[in-house]
């Protein structure tokens, strides 16, 4: 329908877990093997490459206000759980943002690849190549029968966790997302709310991922991944044609009133600029806003965060200043009518299918041993 | 898994294989279990020590009650291996991973193997890693790792060459002292004197053949090769009595 299905699908992407033969877990090891631990990953990813230092900033955690860990947060570049305090905890995030590396999480190191739309093994080829690149020079804990080790068992294997971040819009107006879950699980794949489970209020953002680690082959997981995903989407599109068809009106009433709504609001909370937003989506791709694209809507989302809406006004804002902030944010992108939204020119939309920036797939090439 | 059937245990001593032969151990009064491949319980002289054991499984799927094998090792349990089920490298026991639900180690993993096995059926899709190879540090570490392993092999197949050797096996006696770490000399054991010359492989050579067998997983031709060892070094009345009683005292840590 779309290129890289980017009517239902946000993005993609893949995380591979690794630790370092060398030491305890991190919840087992002491401060100072944390501190070798991130010498040891800079090392692996800088040593001998001009190139590599210039495609990645690197950022310890202990360093960071909180406004801009949360911030990092909100843009999925590090967990809720690196953000907090911890010994040894950095995050190497690529110039462009598709690639992160978590160090000391519950994991020594944490790859993590987001590539925008249905770009599955995309994603995965950019996590692989950074995995390897740093393998060239750490020894990873490896066990013949258990594959690569991890913190927790249910990463252990492959440490390969593959995801989609899906707007299900119609599967919630429908009453069919239990049943997804209950299906889904069954093939051990897991479905949950980005923002909240199970209900309208988190923007019908869904993220579907892989539950099982070990006993099947990287191919099979993304394989199987892209199966189940390219089934959901399928069964949206079906369910968004449906609703329409069915209550036409109810539903341009619905998507009508929430572009009404974020164009002239002055005060907006997260939630309710996120279901909101959700209707915008759903209006898009449903041809009933045709001054709008999906991107600019999940640019949006992305924007509306309250760090990242505090962190572009770069100081603190109590939250109703902030519901203020966010709605002014929305009513000037979504501003002027008829005519055609504003490009953001700062930051690529997630829709955005420009390939990465120089050196971010790391080229394992100039590593000599 | 001779208990509730079917559950598989990992080998504690390799940590690759399924064990199929659980062993009980009297150390000190205290009872030690091990689970075994069939590999390593010949690489150990389980299979060899005595006659009553020659009925040994070989091949996997077959198991003994637990109790029935009463054996003092004289090899110590290596590394990777929990002592009252707790990890010997990081001191997590497995009692604290059920609280906490992490592993403390990646040697975690070979110390609580036997009873992770059962939880990964259920947690993942299966209890076997199919996916990547290591490659760069990870695969050149676990070439070293192998390497040692395979060297410790031969030197404790070169110390039980000489089962009915008298009690004090641990420094070479009679023949030559020699350097302990070398390979097994042709000829120096008893039942392949110098003048037999190379037409008939002696009993090292059969071990080591044996040692080869085992490593490949050729449990066929290692049966073969250890009853070529036992026909070729048979004593007269059954040496497990004694090999027991006597090594009962230098029993490892
Ligand atoms: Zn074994
Ligand atoms: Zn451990």
């Amino acid at each position: 329908m779309t290129a890289r299905d980017t009517d239902v699908v946000i993005s993609s992407r893949a995380r591979l877990a690794r630790n370092l033969a060398e030491f305890a877990f991190p919840g087992r090891q002491d401060p100072v093997s944390a501190g070798k631990v991130a010498d040891r990953v800079r090392e692996a990813l800088f040593a001998g490459s001009d190139h590599m230092a210039r495609a990645f900033r690197r950022m310890a955690i202990a360093d960071l206000p909180p406004l801009d860990r949360s911030a990092l947060v909100e843009r999925r570049l590090i967990s809720r759980d690196l953000a907090q305090d911890g010994p040894g905890r950095e995050v190497l995030v690529s110039r462009d943002e598709h690639l992160s590396i978590m160090v000391n999480e519950e994991d020594h190191v944490r790859i993590q690849a987001i590539t925008p739309g249905f770009s599955v093994d995309e994603a995965f080829d950019l996590a692989l190549r950074t995995v390897r690149y740093l393998e060239e020079n750490l020894a990873f804990a490896y066990h013949e029968r258990f594959g690569y080790l991890t913190a927790c068992p249910t990463n252990v294997g492959t440490g390969l966790r593959v995801s989609v971040m899906v707007h299900l819009p119609g599967h919630v107006l429908g009453g069919a997302i239990e049943p997804l879950v209950d299906s889904l699980r069954k093939l051990r794949f897991a479905v949950r709310g980005m923002y909240g489970e199970h209900s309208e209020a988190g923007g019908a953002l869904y993220q579907v991922s892989n539950q099982a680690t070990l006993g099947l082959s990287e191919d099979e997981i993304r394989t199987e991944l892209r199966r189940v995903a390219a089934s959901v989407v399928e069964r949206e599109r079906t369910l968004r044609r449906e609703l329409h068809r069915v209550q036409p009106l109810a539903l341009e009433d619905r998507v009508g009133r929430s572009l009404g709504i974020l164009r002239n609001a002055r005060l907006l909370t997260a939630e309710e600029a996120l279901q909101r937003l959700s209707d915008l989506r759903l209006g898009v791709a449903l041809g009933l806003c045709p001054d709008l694209d999906a991107g600019t809507v999940d640019d949006l989302v992305n924007r509306i965060g309250p760090a990242s809406l505090q962190k572009a006004r770069n100081r603190d804002l109590p939250p109703q200043e902030r519901d203020a902030v966010r709605a002014e944010e929305i009513r000037t992108r979504l501003a002027s009518g008829g005519a055609a939204p504003p490009m953001t020119p700062t930051a690529p939309t997630p829709a955005d299918p420009t390939p990465p920036g120089p050196g971010t797939p790391p080229d394992p090439g100039p590593s000599a041993p | 898994m001779q208990r509730g059937g079917g559950i598989p245990m990992i080998c504690d001593q390799c940590h690759k294989r399924d064990a199929t032969i659980h062993v009980t151990q009297a150390v000190n009064g205290e009872t030690q279990e091990m689970n075994l491949c069939a590999g390593c319980a010949m690489r150990l002289g389980f299979v060899s020590a005595g006659g009553d054991l020659s009925a040994l499984p070989f091949l996997e799927g077959l198991s003994f009650p637990a109790g029935l094998f009463k054996v003092s090792l004289g090899s110590p349990v290596k590394g990777g291996t929990a002592v009252g089920e707790r990890c010997i490298h990081c001191g997590l026991t497995f009692d604290e991973f059920r609280s906490g639900g992490r592993m403390g180690c990646g040697r975690c993993y070979a110390a609580f193997a036997h009873r992770l096995l059962p939880l990964m059926k259920r947690i993942q899709s299966g209890d076997r890693h199919t996916g990547l190879r290591p490659t760069g540090a990870t695969a050149r570490v676990m070439e070293q790792d192998a390497a040692r392993e395979a060297r410790e092999a031969r030197e404790a197949a070169a110390r039980e060459s000489r089962p009915e050797a008298p009690p004090t096996v641990k420094s070479r006696p009679r023949v030559r002292p020699g350097p302990p770490a070398g390979p097994p000399q042709a000829g120096s054991a008893d039942a392949a004197p110098e003048s037999a010359g190379p037409a008939e492989p002696g009993v090292p050579e059969l071990r080591e053949e044996l040692r080869k067998a085992v490593d490949r997983e050729d449990y066929e031709s290692a049966a073969r090769l250890r009853d070529r060892i036992r026909a070729l070094s048979e004593p007269a009345d059954t040496p497990g009595e004694k090999d027991r009683e006597e090594k009962k005292g230098g029993q490892a840590p």
